[in-house]
């Protein structure tokens, strides 16, 4: 089920809402987490009911390992077998699973061309969110065998891993960022403040996907798949529009999620802080899907090393975070082709910083910025040669596509429309100059206004959702 | 605090649904497209665009039996099937259909109604296989078709309805016109195409046209082709694909409703558009031959599929009946109506083979090069075309 889908919002979030706090009312509280976890089952399996099986598997193996994990950490138990082991027996389970449903066709494929066969696909289905659940489950993994986390009631771990706000496509949450709020006897009764402000969230969220992403989804579209060649400037339109799209529909799943979680009493951690005001390519990790740089980070980084080895072996351990970054995003070498330039262009920023030089801030946005902006063209393009097309046009180097700025030609929608050329002046302003949505969940206090406002960007956002057709969030194919 | 809280939730909800409420109330009344309800406040009409209008008819539309086929059957009278072949017919053949479009609307039409008749035109599009009418594109009403009603007023949610409804407008262009659905989109009288029926002088008085022009760019590059021998291989899949697209867009339903009739014609094309498949499209002309076997041993099976098929006939030479090498006079589209009543025309397993032979017979002996020739007198060519 979508967060932008009518079923989602008008029947399964009221109804999931109105029942768990209906059975928290009437003092039942373990009837209400059990309502959530059969509810978020529920979402989970609208996509495909075959896969319900294998993540209550990962649930179970991991719950099982953590629990043990956990006790070794408290003292409770020693048990025969050293907790390093028992902790590289889980992360190797979660790995292995992410391993074959994610990249087994992937390195078949890649075998098959290495020995010059025949490419020969194993029709492996990517199960939905297992990218997601699995981190989020090695870092419940880590957590207990550093003592950090300790969960011995079976309904809650599968609370705190199906919990329907952040299964999909994050935030990744920990272990202890979630639980204590659910065991909260405050958060049991219904907060409205909490509604108020989620709802809120929700509405901002949605109409960053459905009235900001979608369009800008038209451009991108029209550029990156259907064109054979483009002008500068339709390049330039290209590119620009899916760094919007890509932000608005990441950013705008992960308020929605935030204030679906919000209804609930639930706060989950900030995924975005304007990452594209960042002015270099350190700050934009920062700012930008905030809980995957916390893992990657925490979970690969610093084990490797991190910053504390030799200048050599921390540029080594960049490009290595990068790139296993860039592949966690999918399997294909053009994710990975993107991760190795953000881990190229980390790598560069460190040397900046030692060379003690400064740059103006104008300049140095400007170059993150378009930093970023062209390393998307990798993330979105299916193929290197449709990375090359746009950037070959950015750099008005296609001979086919010239230097005219006069749309012609090549996609109807880029046909003569100057509203394209508003709509990327407008997305610039909305990201580098409104207030970010963080505000409302850090406790902004709403008034009658703003309340109305809310709604009726809700409204606006509910019509053009059902005038479209269906639209994926882009993080759901990861 | 939680008090002023509730009530600004109260307050966000209400601007959030409210406006949805109102509008949805608003295009249930109106319902210019007639989908909620049968029109209330106003007479029956139909919408020029049949591929919305239809939706709204098969819910509410008083009939058992139907026409539904392409510009090939627009022209066809549901009066005269109706009187001929018994029952209640309309009309509601969809310009430039595929049969996978046509499939949304039969399969909708079969479960909604006890249908008693359908009339359907076997266009060749089954050659290419196309999946939607890009100047219709398919997420503009595939919606209507399925089994979703709460996804309806999508079509509404548009510039065009909503600002009919700020007008609460019973303009044709919003609500459509009063007529009824004998043949509400016929074309056989408006003067662009009327013109052209008459002879080869017709066509050539109208030689800018884009339809005669598409002839003469059609037909030239055929006898180029088969001059230089430049004819393009079957593709071995074509076939197979084609009754692929037909058993899961048509014969399926045929097959699941046996209590329904099903007139499958062969369109009348013009002997020009059938020579240029036999003479130098051999991969079309083979799946189109191969669908006519097909579809005859079927309705072997099938006693509710009857067969029409007109390639062994001398008007599909004659171009005065034709307002391109695809589209025909009304005096064809009544034979084809006749045929059906009388059981003429029909094509079998017991002479499907005899049928074949003709029609390629016929196909291979016609004179495109003659042809080719007298439209280069008149036709100005594209600019860029290839003559």
């Amino acid at each position: 089920m979508l967060f932008n889908s009518l079923e989602f919002i008008l029947v399964f979030l009221p109804v999931a809402f109105l029942v768990y706090f209906g059975l928290n009312r009437i003092r039942f509280p373990v009837a209400g987490k059990s309502w959530l976890v059969l509810a978020s089952l529920v979402f989970y399996a609208w996509w495909n009911v075959a896969y319900l099986p294998l993540i209550l598997l990962s649930i179970l193996v991991n719950y099982v390992v953590g629990g043990a994990l956990a006790r070794r950490a408290s003292g409770a138990t020693r048990g025969p077998i050293k907790a390093e082991w028992l902790l590289a027996a889980g992360v190797i389970f979660d790995l292995g699973l992410l391993a074959y449903y994610k990249y087994a066709d992937f390195f078949w494929d890649n075998f098959g061309r290495l020995f010059d066969a025949s490419p020969v696909s194993l029709g492996i289905v990517l199960p939905l969110a297992i990218s997601f659940f699995t981190f989020t489950q090695i870092a419940y993994l880590v957590d207990s065998y550093r003592g950090k986390a300790k969960e011995y009631d079976l309904l809650n771990y599968t609370l705190f891993v199906t919990f329907f706000p952040h299964l999909i496509a994050g935030p990744i949450v920990h272990h202890g960022e979630i639980m204590p709020q659910f065991k909260a006897v405050a958060n049991l009764a219904r907060r409205y403040r909490n509604v108020l402000a989620g709802l809120a969230l929700f509405s901002v969220g949605l109409a960053k996907k459905v009235l900001i992403a979608d369009s800008f989804a038209v451009w991108a579209t029209a550029g990156f798949d259907q064109a054979a060649s483009l002008s500068f400037a339709e390049a330039w339109v290209s590119s620009l529009s899916y760094t919007f799209q890509i932000y608005f529909d990441f950013s705008g799943y992960t308020d929605m999620a935030l204030g679906a979680a919000l209804l609930f009493n639930i706060r989950m951690p900030f995924n975005f802080d304007s990452p594209y005001r960042a002015t270099n390519i350190q700050d934009f990790w920062r700012r930008w899907h905030i809980t995957l740089s916390r893992f990657l980070r925490d979970y690969l980084y610093i084990p490797l090393g991190g910053s504390r080895v030799a200048p050599g072996r921390v540029y080594v351990n960049l490009a290595t975070t990068f790139v296993l970054g860039g592949l966690w995003h999918g399997a294909s070498w053009m994710f990975v082709l993107w991760g190795g330039l953000h881990g190229a262009a980390m790598m560069l920023h460190r040397i900046w910083q030692r060379t003690g030089l400064r740059m103006s801030p104008v300049l140095a946005w400007l170059l993150t910025f378009n930093f970023i902006n062209v390393t998307w063209v990798f993330f979105r393009a299916q193929t290197l040669d449709d990375a090359l097309k746009v950037l070959r046009g950015m750099a008005g180097l296609d001979a086919m596509g010239g230097l005219g700025a006069g749309f012609a030609g090549w996609a109807g929608v880029l046909d003569g429309r100057i509203e394209i050329g508003a709509a990327l002046l407008a997305g610039l302003f909305i990201v580098l100059l409104r207030r970010n949505s963080n505000a409302l969940l850090s406790g902004a206090s709403l008034g009658m206004t703003s309340a109305i406002a809310y709604g009726l960007l809700g409204a606006a956002s509910l019509l053009a959702l059902m005038a479209s057709k269906y639209s994926e969030f882009i993080y759901f194919n990861f | 605090m939680d008090r002023r809280a509730r009530k600004l939730v109260f307050v966000l909800i209400l601007s959030a649904l409210g406006p949805v409420a109102l509008l949805f109330g608003a295009f249930f009344v109106y319902d210019p497209l007639a989908l909620f309800h049968p029109p209330w406040g106003r007479p029956a009409t139909v919408h020029g665009n049949m591929r919305l209008h239809a939706a709204g008819e098969i819910r509410h539309g008083d009939f058992d039996s139907v026409i539904l086929g392409t510009s090939i059957l627009e022209n066809s009278s549901a009066l005269e099937a109706s009187r001929i072949l018994g029952g209640h017919f309309v009309n509601l053949s969809i310009s430039a259909g595929d049969f996978f479009e046509r499939g949304l609307m039969l399969q909708r039409l079969l479960e909604r109604k006890q249908v008693r008749r359908v009339i359907y035109s076997l266009d060749f599009i089954y050659l290419n296989q196309r999946k939607g009418y890009p100047v219709f594109p398919l997420p503009t009403y595939d919606f209507l078709y399925d089994s979703n009603p709460f996804n309806d007023i999508r079509a509404y949610l548009n510039g065009h309805f909503l600002g009919c409804l700020a007008r609460w407008s019973r303009a044709p262009d919003c609500v459509g016109r009063e007529t009824n659905l004998d043949r509400p989109n016929a074309w056989m009288d408006e003067p662009e195409y009327a013109t052209r029926f008459g002879g080869f002088d017709a066509w050539c008085r109208a030689g800018d046209n884009y339809q005669i022009r598409d002839v003469y760019e059609k037909v030239s590059g055929a006898v180029n082709a088969i001059r230089t021998g430049a004819i393009e291989a079957p593709d071995p899949l074509q076939t197979a694909r084609a009754i692929d697209y037909l058993e899961n867009n048509l014969v399926t339903w045929i097959k699941e409703y046996p209590d329904t009739r099903f007139d499958l014609v062969f369109p009348p094309y013009s002997r020009a558009k059938l020579a240029i498949w036999y003479q130098s499209r051999p991969g079309d002309a083979q799946t189109h031959l191969a669908v006519i076997r097909y579809l005859a041993e079927l309705s072997g099976r099938l006693p509710n599929l009857h067969v029409y098929g007109f390639e062994d006939q001398d008007f599909l030479d004659d171009i005065a009946r034709y307002k391109d090498m695809d589209h025909f006079d009304p005096a064809i589209s009544a034979l084809i109506t006749r045929s059906i009543g009388q059981e003429a025309h029909r094509i079998v397993p017991q002479n499907v083979e005899r049928y074949i032979a003709e029609a390629e017979r016929r196909g291979r002996a016609y004179r495109l090069d003659v042809l080719a020739a007298r439209l280069a007198a008149c036709v100005e060519p594209r600019p860029g075309a290839t003559p």
